[in-house]
């Protein structure tokens, strides 16, 4: 079974689906140790490429298992683990939807949702750190990370693109400055 | 970004001590153990509803 990239997508993705709490940052994290150190579908470089690709373009950053499966297994694994990661979560709120406003007010649904915004804070940090390991955390790479987490947390509309235009501006330079 | 979207978490669902130190676990077990994500969450997140249950009694 663990030969078949497909079924393999399948197991890892599915409980993703259903007990990400917090959305698509919360999976990098485990993501990333199930993929890489766990099933080696890809390599850490593959996977820091990818994470960028699903950063950058449009879309929601858990597109990232997409181009996972597209990866592993052409278009068919990236239609097997969009639907393994976006299927069952789909199902499961459209169900709890339909019972949250019903039960809106009583103690266990406001323990619910004081309980599991922790959970997903944790997962959040978590998958930035998976993501600050693969790159290598040098220190340039966590201080203009570091950075640019305080510049958007403290200056919302300023637009991802200018940050991302900064950054790459850094880098490029420091590694002009290197080469020169 | 993801360090904003953690911050903007934290500001609205850790404002308890017992929710920070949630959060504290979860990274920890997640972020530096690596531990797989299924049984760290179906042991935290129980716990953490448990542990607010309490409190969304109290604030009711």
């Amino acid at each position: 079974m663990r030969d078949d990239p497909l079924i393999g997508l399948t197991i890892v993705l599915v409980p993703f689906s259903l007990l990400s709490v917090g959305g698509g940052p919360s999976i990098f994290a485990p993501l990333q140790h199930e993929t890489v150190d766990v099933w080696h579908f890809i390599s850490a470089r593959e996977f820091i490429d990818l994470f960028a690709i699903a950063r950058t373009a449009p879309g929601p950053g858990a597109m990232l298992s997409t181009l996972i499966g597209w990866k592993v297994a052409g278009w068919t694994g990236a239609l097997v683990a969009t639907l393994s990661l976006f299927m069952p979560a789909s199902i499961l709120t459209y169900f709890v939807a339909r019972l949250y406003d019903r039960y809106r007010g009583r103690d266990w649904h406001t323990a619910m949702e004081k309980g599991l915004a922790p959970i997903a804070v944790g997962l959040i940090v978590a998958g930035a750190l998976a993501v600050l390991r693969l790159s290598g955390a040098a220190p340039l790479t966590c201080a203009v990370a570091i950075a640019a987490g305080v510049m958007l947390a403290f200056r919302p509309q300023l637009h991802p693109f200018v940050i991302l235009f900064a950054g790459a501006v850094i880098f490029v330079a420091v590694e002009f400055a290197q080469k020169g | 970004m993801i360090l904003r979207m953690a911050y903007v978490g934290a500001i609205h669902g850790c404002r308890h001590i017992v929710q920070a130190l949630i959060a504290i676990a979860v990274f920890v077990c997640i972020g530096i153990m690596q531990w797989p994500l299924v049984p760290v969450v179906l042991v935290l997140a129980p716990l953490s509803v448990a542990l607010a249950w309490p409190r969304s009694r109290a604030d009711a």
